[in-house]
């Protein structure tokens, strides 16, 4: 449950970062302890953004996002350093926000399957 | 090697705003012939491969281009890749560069029609005019297309999405750098410094050269991170910002002027290291490892451009 709320207020804190100052986000993020504390656990986040379904859950630690059912290529960088393949040049403090900037450059196209997807074994 | 070491002369590397109309001619030509010999979409490819290893936690390997000291001998070895591949095509055609601290109108030549071509459209980004237009003819063919059954960290194939157009969008997501901005990271006096990671030189005295002009680091009086390299890459948005950057031929231009920026950097402080670490670590190249994936040449060998080319400027 408060793991629960501290995602949600992540994605609050995610919104404000992901609109204007994008290559802000780590200068300009106050809550990033609790985005990323949060990210690591093993929960699970669902929301529509802009008309695409997020998910962010956690496969033996290592945070997962999915948008509209299909996995983004997530890297993790360091505690609250995350790129994706979508948003490469930035840094994004957690999953969710990285989620929701790839959901913003897809602009409603559609992530590749990865085949069998699975076994993102570290 | 290199057709520079077997003549024994240099070419010389151009402000695009300095080429004629028959040098933009011929550079286009020369890359839409690489791009239909198979060539471009295999340096798309290793540039993906290469941010593989970069930005995952792996088994083996370090990081090579990016988020590390080898940022600037990396692309710069890569860039000369390209380059030595358009010269195959037309010998007389050399990689000019895009200084974004003057050149930032939306109307300036690079984006012409007979040459980059322009912004993307409203609503999908897509480029609509120029040689790189998906309707003149130009597709993605690399991370458009899935490779396998296994997750891409494991064999490097990384996919994106499935638009096979050119995306750009100019300045959403970012202003391009001003001259006073670059002038600050060229005053660093070190090149890199410990960890050798994104998080170097974040606090003064600014230690890192590299980190600074990749973007990655700002000063106590910046506003934003992601500038300079980053800034480059975010402005032009769409595909600038993907793993597959080089889909879009700007990169190379882009790139170029980071290669410059690090020539300039070197003339300034002639008697500090032009690159740091001097030994190698487990995470990154020292001054002489053999970069991957070609293992010809090492940051020491890449230190002088003009063992290859010179710049106008």
């Amino acid at each position: 449950m408060k793991r629960r709320e501290a995602l949600i207020g992540a994605a609050v804190v995610g919104t404000g970062l992901a609109i204007p100052g994008i290559a802000g986000y780590r200068g300009t993020g106050g809550d990033t302890g609790t985005a990323s504390g949060a990210s690591a656990a093993p929960a699970v986040h669902s929301e529509t953004y802009q008309g695409r379904a997020i998910e962010v859950t956690d496969r033996a630690g290592t945070p997962v996002v999915t948008i509209d059912g299909r996995e983004l290529h997530l890297m993790r960088l360091g505690e609250d350093a995350y790129v994706s393949a979508m948003c490469h040049y930035e840094l994004a403090t957690t999953p969710l926000q990285a989620a929701r900037r790839a959901v913003q450059e897809l602009r409603g196209a559609q992530l590749l399957p990865l085949g069998h997807g699975g076994g993102h074994s570290a | 090697m290199s057709t520079a070491e077997q003549t024994g002369r240099t070419y010389v590397r151009k402000n695009h705003l300095a080429m004629t109309a028959e040098e933009k001619r011929r550079f286009v030509a020369a890359v839409l012939e690489i791009k239909r010999r198979g060539v471009y979409d295999r340096l798309v490819d290793l540039h993906i491969r290469v941010n593989s290893t970069d930005y995952l936690d792996k088994d083996t390997g370090k990081r090579l281009g990016h988020i590390n000291p080898g940022l600037l001998p990396w692309h710069r070895q890569y860039i000369l890749t390209f380059e030595r591949e358009l010269r195959k095509v037309d010998p007389r055609v050399t990689l000019p560069y895009w200084d974004w601290t003057t050149d930032q109108d939306e109307n300036s030549p690079l984006w012409a029609d007979t040459f980059m071509g322009g912004n993307g459209r409203p609503g999908d980004g897509r480029v609509t005019t120029g040689p790189f237009a998906r309707s003149n003819g130009w597709r993605l063919n690399v991370s458009v297309v899935p490779v396998g059954d296994e997750h891409p960290s494991l064999n490097g194939h990384y996919t994106q999405d499935d638009r096979d157009f050119l995306v750009r969008d100019f300045g959403t997501l970012a202003p391009l750098p001003t001259a006073a901005e670059l002038e600050d990271t060229l005053a660093l006096p070190v090149y890199d410094c410990p960890p050798w990671s994104y998080t170097s030189g974040h606090e003064p005295p600014y230690n890192s050269f590299r980190n600074h002009l990749e973007g990655y680091a700002k000063f106590d009086w910046e506003a934003n991170f992601g500038k300079l390299h980053g800034a480059g890459h975010s402005w032009v948005g769409g595909h600038m910002v993907y793993i597959g950057s080089p889909n879009d031929p700007v990169f190379f231009l882009h790139h170029c002027f980071i290669d410059k920026i690090w020539a300039t950097w070197q003339s300034r402080h002639p008697d500090v290291p032009h690159y740091l670490p001097e030994e190698d670590t487990a995470d990154v190249p020292g001054l002489h490892t053999p970069l991957g994936p070609w293992h010809t040449m090492t940051p020491a060998d890449l230190l002088d451009h003009t063992r290859f080319y010179r710049y106008d400027a």
